[in-house]
């Protein structure tokens, strides 16, 4: 019991979490459900689904946090590469179910609007950044990483040729860092 | 022969997992001598990670919550049924019992008549209400059975298809885990994918475990012991589990099963049952 003296930073946390401590846990759940169940929606296209891969991932995150290692990058890239890895597996085992129901994406529905804050300001830098990327890079990125496909996979999806889709991957990525860089250093 | 500018090349791709086959082997190779190119790989990953905010931000049930924390406190991530009906049970005496407590006043013969025969009719109607709202209780338990059913049936079909998928993966890592002298006849098979770690663990001939223990798989690195998921055997000493190779542990390691406390521990404390040679 120590609500009065609980770690705050995402990095205090997941160490937190992984001495065991299931509250830290929970603070992370109510800080990224909202972002990470709306990733893993968009890559398994089904709410019940997600549920599912959200609970997966969660149970991955207490196991693993002694894994993740601050030098190595930010908490919330560890915990958003949990929830997508997850996500992609769970795609793969579906099969053709849930690239079928691409079709049908599920309705929009944005959270409470306290944790929403928190989040809006980066998602509307990381929005704008992307707008920026010119739309045949954009779509390759997208590709890779909601669809978790290969360089090869997206070149045949895309009926482009391999080198091209390489060269609009880095093309893309470079973008993406460059912009999120410049938009970070004006926002804040 | 490539060189550094060729591998920063592929630090994008491999920053979405999109590299693939020998490009991965050869950069992985890379890094491991090259913390200029780790550094970038490390940023890119955190730019490519915040593509997650391109999605729509949506709320998950409001009681996935707590189920996430009843796994975690019991390390059981399986059948949380239970915990879902009490929510479709208001209670039904609660309903019946005010429609049923008439008044006595002051009686003559056509009320006393009138009374038994509204009497028997609101009797016939609460014990009609009754019988009909226990068979629909039954059958929410029934749907709430079948439905776990039908979701346990779903999880062991997809780890079937998964083992299936992971040892018959060309590229897949696999490794055979022989008994030791504490179950002779035991052996088992780990398979995993090199990449992701993601690791699919098959089972047999293990004795039942004490009530209070379970068995325990191992990614032992360089001396170094990493614990891996806890899992229970049927009745055949058979079991299969999915868990992740954490990435130290995917080139050279040795893994082992041993039995531990139930709940799991962080460092091996019990008997080895099962091991592989060094990788």
């Amino acid at each position: 019991m120590q609500p009065e003296t609980a770690p705050t930073s995402d990095n205090e946390l997941l160490r937190a979490v992984a001495r065991g401590e299931e509250s830290a846990l929970a603070q992370i759940y109510d800080r990224y459900r909202l972002i990470l169940f709306g990733l893993i929606v968009r890559i398994v296209h089904s709410r019940e689904e997600a549920e599912d891969v959200l609970q997966e991932a969660f149970l991955q995150i207490w196991r693993r946090a002694g894994d993740f290692d601050e030098s190595r990058g930010r908490a919330f890239t560890w915990l958003v590469t949990v929830a997508r890895s997850r996500a992609l597996d769970r795609l793969r085992s579906l099969g053709s179910r849930a690239r079928l129901a691409e079709a049908a994406p599920p309705p929009e529905q944005i959270g409470d609007a306290a944790a929403d804050a928190i989040h809006s300001e980066q998602a509307e830098v990381v929005r704008r950044a992307l707008a920026q990327i010119p739309v045949d890079q954009r779509q390759t990125l997208f590709l890779g990483y909601f669809e978790g496909l290969t360089q090869s996979e997206i070149a045949a999806r895309l009926g482009a040729p391999l080198g091209t889709v390489k060269t609009r991957m880095r093309a893309g990525m470079m973008k993406l860092r460059e912009l999120l860089h410049e938009q970070k250093e004006g926002a804040y | 022969m490539m060189v550094h500018e060729d591998y920063k090349q592929m630090l994008a791709l491999q920053a979405l997992d999109a590299l693939e086959g020998a490009d991965v082997r050869e950069l992985d190779a890379h890094l491991a001598t090259c913390a200029e190119c780790r550094t970038e790989l490390d940023e890119m990953r955190d730019a490519s990670s915040l593509m997650a905010y391109a999605s729509n931000q949506l709320e998950p049930s409001a009681g996935l919550r707590s189920r996430i924390l009843e796994s975690v406190a019991t390390q059981n991530s399986s059948s949380r049924m239970s915990a879902a009906t009490p929510g479709v049970e208001p209670a039904p005496r609660t309903n019946v019992i005010p429609l049923a407590r008439p008044k006595r006043r002051q009686w003559n013969l056509g009320q006393s008549f009138g009374a038994i025969a509204a009497a028997l009719v609101l009797a016939a109607s609460i014990v009609g209400l009754f019988v009909l709202w226990n068979r629909y209780q039954d059958s929410q338990r029934e749907i709430a059975r079948l439905a776990q059913e039908k979701a346990t049936q779903q999880r062991e079909l997809t780890h079937l298809s998964e083992a299936l998928a992971m040892i018959t993966a060309r590229d897949a890592a696999k490794f055979e885990l022989a008994g030791t002298p504490m179950a002779q006849k035991a052996h088992a098979m780990l398979a995993y994918d090199r990449k992701t770690g993601r690791a699919m663990l098959m089972v047999e001939g293990l004795p039942a475990a004490p009530a209070d223990k379970a068995y325990q798989l191992w990614f032992i690195a360089g001396g170094k012991p990493m614990p891996g998921k806890v899992f229970t055997i049927d009745a055949e000493g058979k079991a299969m589990m999915d868990d992740d190779v954490p990435a130290a542990a995917r080139e050279h390691a040795v893994f082992a099963v041993t039995l531990e406390p139930k709940s799991g521990v962080t460092a091996p404390t019990g008997q080895i049952y099962l091991a592989s040679a060094a990788s």
